[in-house]
């Protein structure tokens, strides 16, 4: 039970009369006359509009599969990466994408018992230097930052990043740039709980 | 999500782990041939006859003894039956598929089996009980808690501790049958193998690959080494092929390295037989 009274539901909780369980082992806000709890660990749950990182796991001539770090797979019709309508009987997918390919997109339709669809972002292809992975939990929190973390991390360690908020960190610069983000990656997978994180990031920053 | 045979690695990651590697780097910073941390806890299943509990690196593996009586096969009849089964739990890894046991796990399997059997590790003259009729049936059988990589040397220091560790109940004949005694025999073990795992990627010859690094790799070669140093088993995987020179590479850096392996297997075991 993470809270008892007269609440709002914001997140992965669920209410019983007057008493609010979380439904994950998380870490719980309860502000604002409202109730939430952040999951720490566990795959990416998919959300309309979310902006994440996947890779191409298979090519077919109508689609592409993506691996979206999640319980679940994403795609991405072909139509998508010519933006008009294809002949697959004349054009083969594979000569835009291959297998291993990172691409951003974002999650625009999630059908029970079926891929997530996925749009393509207008920049789409992604590539860097190196490529991390955190928990989605923490790259949410790090994205919804108000203190703007994600570009304090790009300033500080001179490299350009692209994340999703899948928990797929892609850098692009100089092997020291690369070699302080993998400290700061090192830095938040080894704290525990979301609260104290981004006090935690700043102290590295400094 | 669809289901995988193994991961499938980013062209980015692949790059940054070949670019680690010819740096002198696996990817998670240890140099090419240094294995991860290795952690040995014998004993861990209190119904078994013997087992172990072993941690390398991210990979996690558990062995158990069980210990049976059958009837000998026609052509060694004088001589116990080791049988070898290896799973690799859908916990494993969200790769890993429930089911019975795969192709993986089968060569899993065979090759701690081979490393067992072809090291003399265990007197198998000492495991009957009538010539012919009644012998002793050891069963070893592997565990996949965590899919870390290099499953054969985890698995194969699993089974060596729990066999190392394992006692169990004598049999006497009755009659033609044969009746549980309270005697306890140890494990006839007369010495034991260390299995070395390496991988060719890139030009690069590494040992311990990590899951990652077994993703990408061109070749694998488990070498399973004696007391003396001498290779007792072997087995090649991955699409690619090795040159000789690569095989002599690999084997010379294992002769350099199973000494250790083995004082830790030794020392773990010791520790658990005195109950530290």
């Amino acid at each position: 039970m993470v809270a008892r009274g007269n609440y709002r539901i914001y997140s992965n909780v669920i209410k019983n009369d007057d008493k609010f369980y979380s439904i994950f082992v998380g870490s719980a806000e309860v502000t604002g006359g409202r109730v939430r709890v952040t999951r720490l660990s566990g795959p990416y749950i998919p959300k309309i509009g979310d902006q994440v990182i996947g890779m191409i796991t298979d090519v077919q001539p109508l689609a592409a599969t993506v691996d979206i770090n999640s319980y679940i797979n994403g795609f991405i019709m072909a139509n998508a990466f010519y933006k008009k309508r294809i002949d697959p009987s004349k054009r083969d997918l594979s000569e835009k994408v291959r297998v291993g390919d990172l691409l951003s997109a974002r999650v625009n339709r999630i059908e029970r018992g079926r891929d997530v669809s996925l749009s393509l972002d207008q920049r789409w292809r992604v590539d860097g230097d190196a490529i991390f992975y955190v928990s989605p939990a923490k790259a949410a929190y790090l994205l919804k930052s108000k203190s703007n973390i994600i570009s304090k991390i790009k300033a500080f360690t001179g490299a350009g990043i692209v994340m999703g908020i899948n928990g797929v960190i892609v850098a692009k610069g100089e092997k020291d740039s690369i070699g302080r983000i993998t400290e700061i990656v090192r830095v938040i997978e080894s704290q525990v709980e979301l609260n104290g994180l981004e006090d935690m990031l700043k102290g590295v920053l400094r | 999500m669809m289901p995988k045979k193994g991961p499938i690695i980013s062209n980015l990651r692949k790059d940054q782990i070949l670019k680690s590697i010819s740096e002198g780097k696996h990817i998670d910073g240890r140099e090419l041939s240094k294995q991860r941390s290795l952690e040995i806890v014998p004993g861990i299943i209190e119904k078994a006859e013997g087992s172990a509990s072993v941690k390398l690196g991210d990979t996690h593996v558990i062995a158990g003894i069980k210990v049976e009586v059958g009837t000998p096969f026609p052509d060694t009849p004088s001589e116990g039956i080791l049988i070898v089964n290896a799973e690799i739990f859908p916990t494993a890894s969200e790769y890993q598929e429930p089911g019975p046991p795969d192709e993986d796990s089968i060569e899993l399997a065979r090759v701690v089996d081979r490393g067992i059997r072809e090291s003399k590790m265990v007197d198998f003259s000492k495991l009957v009980i009538e010539p012919a009729k009644q012998v002793y049936v050891i069963y070893v059988d592997i565990g996949v808690l965590g899919m870390g990589g290099n499953l054969f040397d985890a698995s194969s220091y699993a089974a060596v501790a729990a066999l190392m560790t394992s006692s169990f109940n004598v049999y006497r004949i009755d009659g033609d049958i044969p009746v549980k005694t309270d005697e306890k025999m140890a494990m006839p073990i007369t010495d034991f193998a260390v299995s070395l795992t390496f991988a060719k990627i890139g030009g690069s010859i590494v040992i311990d690959p990590t899951w990652e690094e077994e993703g990408i790799m061109d070749a694998r070669l488990t070498a399973v080494y004696d007391n003396d140093g001498r290779i007792c088993a072997m087995q090649k995987g991955g699409s690619g092929g090795l040159k000789i020179d690569d095989v002599f590479q690999m084997v010379d850096l294992g002769k350099a390295k199973y000494l250790d392996i083995r004082k830790k297997i030794v020392e773990m075991v010791e520790n658990a037989k005195s109950g530290n």
